[in-house]
């Protein structure tokens, strides 16, 4: 079988049995010297386990799950798939050029799939698609329900070193350097990885990557802005050496820049001659002609293109700025066909999302004669084309933005580049492979490092928030300069004294109540007050009081609020599945048949959390949820949400008023009333807050009273 | 390229059965609802019944009766239904739910609650008939038998009532507020029915707008009010009996009343419904 750059399909249809060894040959033809190697990736396309890192000096995996054999200009892997662990879920073949030489001069690279003595697949491509790179992703194996291929086939200005510490490696020396050693001829020694053993080892959560995702002819490339500190932006020259080469004629050759000032990314035109659209609008110099640099937000959007955005070149340039991290995230999708499905249902779709608010089947794209359209299925939670939501078949225009929840997608030429978010539950799968890793986790924990490198899901920047005066005239302010943050798998407890505006903050913090604020909510990056709509699915908001239908039983309830929640085309076996789900998870399965009207306090809270956690809402806010509730079921209650934000990833914000038990929560957002005015106090962790207030949390309310303007918190950047 | 249409049905369907859950859940409510229509049965017989279809006093205070206990039962079924669940309904709006898909569900289930109602009602037709051995009228205006017409004329009323209800559900924010307005509505619709007092003039006017009114007069219509003599003609034959258009017993009059009545229950339904998006507003007491 012979494919072509951006074919994807699962391996068996290749004609490979990947119960049994296979082999993955690679041969290059070329001037330079090539350093080929396969990196075994976990879902977070880290090489969270340097012992599937096959190259010439690690030449087996354990349990010979890959063996590398070398020849000249020639590398085999002979790979059972089957005997990787299930945390490996991609298997990546890059080639590096060692020493002189870029990837525009190569010559010929082969890839090909054998099995019994037979091909079975086979890429070739030479250097007519690169110019100045020096690594490229040539293929992938990765699982996606079953195992898949793909040619990737994109290049990177970087080495191999660079390659290793992208993929989350470790080098021996501190040196980056391509420069060989020992070499085998036609292969050079790469720097040995600094462990080399069978057991993964679990880092802790890494803060989200910046990066930014260039799409141009169809091709997408990302880079993890992480690298370096400015990264020059141009057509490709022989006399500059642009960090991110563009080939599109409405780029100058030094066109743009992004550079990293103090900790924030902005982007500065240089004069160009095209200049470069920002978000749609075009960058202009101030009054006395200098272009001011532009601070960037995650998925802002630069363009080079021509003057008409409506009717963009396709070889203008499409750039996207994103904290979300780079890698497995991004997909190619050709459109090869009439018609792309998309949804959660396997069966019915072309391409699976299997993320609870999308619908089995979500959106359609169609080939229509030269023209694409797209169309929403009447999915539950909407698909959105450049901000507005898809009414009927709308065209679908080159570099058009497609999104649904927090699913992301840009259509060019003929493909769509796809980004899909990591389910948070994936992270700590992980974990339970292997007891040191277990160890590793729960070490963590007690030692109080388990926020640490926690990703940050929702971020609040509130300068205000007013409404009108209960007098008739005039506003009251309720709360004023509040930020703070709540991190991915967190337990955040939200204080403060009576009229503080703990539920002001809460309201405005999950978009549910924003009128008269100013400031911002961005969720995983994304505005959430401009994308409410969109974003709104990912959200649970659990009041103090009790709003469920007595007369029903608890597993009744359940199954009606998830019918409610999910898409309309969830099947039955679904919903069952997540209702006995959520039974477990909040400790009332013996309870599923009572009526609600005949459960105790603690079962009901239990109930009216399960509303929302019955959808797999990823943030969860509540409002008191132990409100009259004794001290033993309080507790457990608290137990309960700690297990649901450590072990299922869910990020909890609730309010309360009892802090016996605040130990159990990662972190303390404190609010204080100061001249009327709800101002934040403290946020930390409840060591941090006793360190701070010097008293235990229970008596800060009291300390605060006495003098409220002392304690008024910056808050965090 | 045609849209596949496939949530609203699926959650209007998951509506309607969450409701019949929480309907047959409350037996105790679902008792009381049914339960009504049979002391009211046995109201309009016991107090109404012995001359009704004896004179056309008798005749249109039997049928007042109805009208009223038609218009009560309705309110009452369905004026806590929405605000009691509102904090649910607003819960279930955020999530994506469709406001005309939950008030098209229990608009349905009422419409099935006030069916059984009114054939209840109905039969206190047959009751008198049976015990005070007084004739209905020997042919209905459109069918064979009067006693479909009546029912259907009850069902319509009580269901444009239901309506009426649901409506003020949506439209107030607590329970209470629904509680206070009940009764006046009632007496609003009493007092404008025609029946109490005469109506002229603006009040004439106003009355068209009331449901009561127009039960009233599909009542009376098909209960051939035209046709009875008056209670005084019974001793004093010599006093004339002027026919009063509202009552003629024509099949396009009966249709027409009923056509109203039916557009009464779709403009209570879909006002209702717009009302109902303001939950989106309701905030923290």
């Amino acid at each position: 079988m012979l494919v072509q750059r951006g074919f994807r399909d699962k391996i068996e249809n290749c004609g490979i049995d990947i119960n049994e060894f296979f082999d993955v040959m690679i041969t290059m033809k070329g001037n330079a010297t090539y350093d080929i190697c396969c990196f075994g990736l976990d879902a977070k396309d880290k090489l969270t386990d340097e012992a599937y890192f096959i190259f010439y000096n690690q030449t087996e995996s354990p349990k010979e799950a890959i063996k590398y054999i070398e020849e000249y200009n020639k590398a085999t892997f002979h790979i059972n798939l089957k005997m990787l662990p299930e945390y490996i879920n991609k298997l990546a073949f890059t080639i590096s050029i060692d020493g002189e030489g870029f990837l525009g001069e190569m010559e010929e690279h082969h890839f090909l799939l054998w099995q019994n003595g037979k091909e079975a697949f086979h890429f070739s491509m030479n250097g007519s698609n690169f110019q100045k790179e020096r690594t490229f992703i040539s293929i992938e194996l990765y699982k996606k329900g079953v195992w898949r291929i793909g040619v990737i086939a994109a290049g990177y200005n970087w080495g191999l070193s660079e390659m290793l510490n992208h993929y989350g490696g470790e080098e021996e020396t501190s040196e980056v350097s391509q420069t060989s050693q020992t070499a085998a001829p036609g292969f050079t020694q790469p720097k040995v990885p600094k462990t080399s053993g069978a057991n993964p080892v679990v880092s802790p959560e890494k803060p989200p990557e910046h990066s930014l995702v260039v799409v141009e002819n169809g091709v997408l490339r990302s880079y993890s802005l992480e690298m370096r500190k400015q990264w020059l932006i141009g057509r490709s020259a022989l006399d500059i050496a642009q960090d991110i080469m563009l080939n599109s004629r409405f780029a100058s050759r030094r066109h743009g820049c992004i550079e990293n000032r103090d900790g924030q990314w902005y982007y500065v035109d240089l004069g160009s001659l095209n200049g470069t659209y920002y978000n749609g609008e075009k960058i202009l110099p101030d009054s006395n002609g200098n272009v001011l640099p532009i601070k960037l937000k995650n998925q802002d959007v630069l363009r080079i293109d021509s003057t008409d955005l409506e009717h963009p070149a396709n070889s203008g340039v499409w750039m996207m700025y994103s904290t979300e991290g780079i890698g497995k995230q991004w997909e190619t999708i050709p459109l090869d066909q009439e018609e792309i499905c998309i949804g959660r249902d396997s069966q019915l779709c072309d391409i699976q999302i299997p993320l609870p608010y999308v619908s089995g089947l979500h959106m359609r794209i169609i080939h229509d004669n030269q023209n694409y359209y797209i169309m929403d299925c009447n999915s539950m939670a909407g698909t959105w084309l450049n901000g507005a939501a898809v009414r009927g078949a709308m065209p679908l225009r080159e570099k058009d933005k497609i999104a649904f929840g927090d699913c992301f997608m840009v259509f060019t030429g003929d493909k769509i580049i796809l980004n899909t978010p990591v389910p948070i539950k994936r992270k700590n799968a992980l974990a339970a492979d292997t007891k040191e890793a277990e160890d590793n986790l729960a070490e963590t924990r007690v030692s109080g490092n388990y926020l640490d490198g926690k990703p940050v899901l929702l971020r609040a920047n509130i300068q205000s928030r007013k409404v009108p005066s209960n007098t008739g005239r005039g506003e009251k302010e309720l709360i004023r300069d509040v930020r703070v943050e709540v991190q991915e798998g967190t337990l955040v407890a939200l204080l403060g004294g009576a009229g503080a505006g703990k539920s002001t903050v809460m309201n405005c913090m999950n978009g549910m109540d924003t009128a008269g604020m100013t400031g911002t909510v961005e969720y995983n990056g994304v505005d959430l007050l401009k994308n409410f709509e969109r974003m709104k699915y990912l959200i649970g908001s659990v009041p103090q009081s009790e709003v469920f239908h007595e007369s029903l039983t608890v597993e009744q309830e359940l199954s009606h609020a998830a019918r409610h929640r999910l898409p309309g085309d969830t099947k039955k076996s679904e919903i069952k599945e997540r209702v006995n789900n959520t039974l477990r998870q909040l400790g009332i399965e013996s309870i599923r048949k009572n009526k609600i009207s005949k459960c105790s306090g603690g079962e009901r809270r239990r109930v009216n959390i399960g509303i929302e956690l019955v959808a797999d809402r990823q943030l969860l806010c509540l409002d008191e949820p132990d409100a009259g509730l004794d001290p033993g079921n309080k507790k457990k209650l608290f137990e309960t949400l700690r297990k649901l934000a450590h072990e299922d990833g869910k990020s909890i914000l609730a309010i309360i008023h009892d802090v016996s038990d605040i130990e159990l929560f990662d972190r303390v957002i404190i609010m204080n009333k100061v001249d009327d005015v709800g101002r934040l106090a403290f946020v930390g962790t409840p060591k941090e807050a006793k360190r701070h207030f010097g008293v235990e949390i229970k008596d800060v309310y009291q300390l605060m009273a006495q003098n409220p303007e002392k304690y008024i918190y910056e808050g965090e950047e | 390229m045609e849209q596949k249409k496939i949530s609203a049905m699926k959650q209007w369907q998951e509506f309607t059965i969450e409701y019949f859950q929480i309907m047959m859940g409350d037996k105790k409510n679902l008792f009381v609802s049914l339960m009504f229509p049979v002391l009211a049965a046995i109201i309009v017989i016991w107090i109404a019944g012995e001359n009704m279809f004896v004179h056309y006093d008798g005749t249109k205070s039997g049928s007042f009766v109805v009208v009223s206990a038609a218009i009560w039962g309705g309110l009452f079924n369905s004026i806590q239904i929405i605000v009691k669940d509102r904090k649910n309904i607003k819960r279930n709006y955020v999530a994506g739910a469709r406001l005309r898909c939950y008030t098209a569900s229990r608009a349905i289930l009422q419409f099935v609650l006030c069916v059984l109602q009114s054939v209840i009602l109905t039969l206190s037709y047959i009751g008198i008939s049976v015990i005070y051995d007084n004739e209905l009228p020997k042919e209905g205006i459109i069918f064979q038998s009067p006693l479909p017409e009546f029912f259907i004329s009850i069902l319509l009323l009580m269901y444009a009532a239901d309506m009426l209800g649901l409506m003020i559900s949506c439209m107030v924010k607590k329970e209470e507020a629904a509680n206070v307005l009940a009764p006046y509505i009632l007496i609003v619709q009493l007092i404008f029915s025609g029946i109490l007092f005469a109506m002229e003039g603006l009040a004439n006017s106003i009355s068209y707008i009331m449901v009561s009114r127009w039960g009233m007069e599909a009542l009376g219509s098909i209960a051939r009010l035209n046709d009875l003599q008056l209670k005084i003609q019974l001793e004093v034959p010599s006093v004339p009996h002027e026919f009063e258009g509202q009552f003629e017993a024509t099949k396009e009059h009966l249709l027409q009343v009923w056509g109203i009545l039916l557009i009464f229950i779709l403009v209570l339904v879909i006002v209702g419904n717009l009302l109902l998006h303001r939950v989106s507003k309701d905030t923290r007491e």
